[in-house]
C-alpha cells in the first residue's frame, strides 16, 4: 500500500485549481456543443439537401472518429495553416465539435419523437419554419431529450481528460503534474480520479431525479 | 512527401497500425462482453446484497471516471501497490473494464425492458433461474441489447485510440512516429489517420442504425398486438 494522504493535503491548491479548470472548459464547451448541436441537429432533418448533407457529414466524421485524432488534428495541425491557438482555445474547439455531433443525434432524436400532429398543426396556423421551430417543436423536444443531454455532459466532463495530452492544466495534467513532482503516481492519480467521479456522479443522480420527475409527468 | 514514398514506406506502418488497433479492440471487446453479459446479467439481480451493491458501485465508479485515469490507473499507480503489468495488458484491462460497466448498464435495461409476466410465465412452467434467462429471456432481451451493444463497440474501437499515451502502439502511435520519423504534415497525417478509423467505423455505424431500424418495425407489431 502506497497512499500518503498527506501529499494530497500538500498539493491541495494545485487539486482545486485543476478541478476548476475542468469544470471551466467543460462548462464552455457545453455551451458551444448544444449551439453546435442545435444548428446540425435541425439540419440534419431540413428539407434543404446542401444542408442536409452538410450536417450528414459532419455528425459522421466526428461520430465514426476518436477524439484524440481530432485533437491531435486541430492542436499540431492547425499550426501549419498558419492558425495558432492556445491550449484552452484548442481544447474547447476540439471538445465542442466532438460534442456537437452527438448532441446533434440526440436533438433529432428529440424531434423526431414529437408527434407529426404538432408540426401539421403548426403548418395549418400558417407559422413559417422557424416560428414553428422556435414556439411548437422545440420547446417540446428540449423535455424529451434532457436526460441524454445530461449524460452527454457526464461524457464531455470525462472526454475533457485528454485535454491533459496538449497541456492545459485540468485534472489529469494536474495529476501528471504532482506525480512528476513527488515521485508517487499514486497520490495524483487516485486523487484526480475521485474528483472526477464527485462531479460525474452528482451530474449522474441529477440525471435520474430528471427522469423521475419526467415520469410521474407523462403517465 | 511523395505518393511513392507514401505507398512504399508509409502506408504498411499505417496499416500495421490499423492491425494494432483492431487487434486490441476485438482483444478488449470480447473481455468486455463477458464482464457485460456475467455482471449485467447475473450480479446485478443477485439474491445476495453484497454482490447488488457491488455491481452498482462498480458501474457507478466506472461510468463516472474518465478511462484515461483508468489507464493511467493500471499502468502508473498498480505497481506502486505490487501489481506490474505490461504496456498492453494496462490497457486490455482498462478499455474492458471501462466498456464493461456500459455494456453492464445496456444488458441490465435489456434485461429489464422485457414485461415480468414473461418472468411469472417461466416460473410457472417449473423453469429454474438459468433456464429461464437462457430460454426465455435473454432471446428477447437481445433483440434490445443488439443496438445499443453495436453502439458500444464503436465507443470502444474510439476508446482504444488513447492507449498511445502510455507507449502502446496503435493506429495513432504509427501516425505520430511517421511524423516524427519522416517529417511528415501532421496535417495530413493525422486526417489519414483520422479517415483509417473512418473506414473501420462508419460500417459499423450503418449496421447500428440499420439493425435500429429493424427493431422498430417489430417493436410497432408487438404494441399493436398487446
Amino acid at each position: 500500500m502506497d497512499f500518503n494522504l498527506l501529499v494530497v493535503k500538500q498539493y491541495l491548491p494545485l487539486f482545486i485549481s485543476g478541478f476548476v479548470n475542468t469544470l471551466k472548459v467543460s462548462t464552455v464547451s457545453l455551451v458551444f456543443a448544444l449551439v453546435i448541436g442545435l444548428i446540425a441537429g435541425v439540419g440534419q432533418i431540413s428539407n434543404k439537401k446542401a444542408i442536409k448533407r452538410i450536417s450528414l457529414i459532419y455528425i459522421n466524421a466526428i461520430r465514426c472518429t476518436p477524439l484524440l485524432a481530432q485533437l491531435y488534428l486541430v492542436f499540431f495541425g492547425l499550426p501549419y495553416l498558419g492558425i495558432r491557438l492556445s491550449a484552452y482555445v484548442t481544447g474547447i474547439i476540439a471538445l465542442s465539435l466532438n460534442s456537437g455531433a452527438y448532441i446533434a443525434e440526440i436533438i433529432r432524436s428529440g424531434i423526431q419523437a414529437i408527434p407529426k400532429g404538432q408540426t401539421e398543426a403548426a403548418c395549418s396556423m400558417g407559422m413559417k419554419y422557424f416560428k414553428m421551430m422556435r414556439l411548437i417543436i422545440l420547446p417540446q423536444a428540449f423535455i424529451i431529450i434532457i436526460p441524454p443531454l445530461v449524460s452527454q455532459l457526464v461524457i464531455l466532463i470525462k472526454d475533457s481528460a485528454l485535454l491533459s495530452i496538449v497541456a492545459y492544466s485540468e485534472l489529469t495534467r494536474t495529476a501528471q503534474i504532482i506525480a512528476a513532482d513527488s515521485f508517487s503516481p499514486s497520490e495524483g492519480y487516485l486523487t484526480s480520479a475521485v474528483l472526477y467521479f464527485v462531479i460525474c456522479y452528482a451530474i449522474m443522480i441529477f440525471s435520474k431525479y430528471l427522469e423521475a420527475k419526467k415520469k410521474n409527468k407523462i403517465y | 512527401m511523395s505518393l511513392t514514398g507514401f505507398l512504399n514506406t508509409s502506408l504498411p506502418f499505417l496499416l500495421k497500425g490499423l492491425f494494432a488497433t483492431i487487434y486490441l479492440a476485438l482483444i478488449s471487446g470480447v473481455f468486455a462482453m463477458i464482464i457485460g453479459i456475467v455482471v449485467g446479467g447475473f450480479c446485478v439481480r443477485s439474491k445476495i446484497f453484497i454482490i447488488r451493491k457491488l455491481t452498482a458501485l462498480y458501474v457507478a465508479i466506472f461510468r463516472g471516471t474518465p478511462i484515461l485515469s483508468h489507464l493511467f490507473i493500471a499502468y502508473f499507480v498498480l505497481p506502486s501497490f505490487g501489481i506490474r503489468l505490461e504496456r498492453w495488458q494496462a490497457a486490455v484491462i482498462a478499455i474492458s473494464i471501462y466498456n464493461g460497466a456500459y455494456i453492464t448498464e445496456i444488458v441490465r435495461s435489456g434485461i429489464e425492458a422485457i414485461p415480468k409476466g414473461q418472468t411469472e410465465a417461466a416460473l410457472s412452467m417449473g423453469m429454474n433461474h438459468f433456464l429461464k434467462m437462457k430460454l426465455i429471456i435473454f432471446p428477447q432481451a437481445i433483440r434490445i441489447i443488439i443496438p445499443s451493444l453495436v453502439g458500444q463497440l464503436i465507443l470502444l474501437v474510439k476508446s482504444t485510440s488513447i492507449v498511445s499515451l502510455i507507449g502502446v502502439f496503435d493506429l495513432l502511435k504509427s501516425g505520430k512516429e511517421l511524423i516524427n520519423a519522416s517529417g511528415w504534415n501532421p496535417l495530413i497525417m493525422y486526417s489519414i489517420v483520422a479517415f483509417f478509423y473512418f473506414i473501420v467505423l462508419y460500417p459499423l455505424y450503418v449496421l447500428s442504425i440499420r439493425i435500429e431500424g429493424k427493431l422498430k418495425i417489430s417493436y410497432k407489431i408487438k404494441r399493436e398486438l398487446t
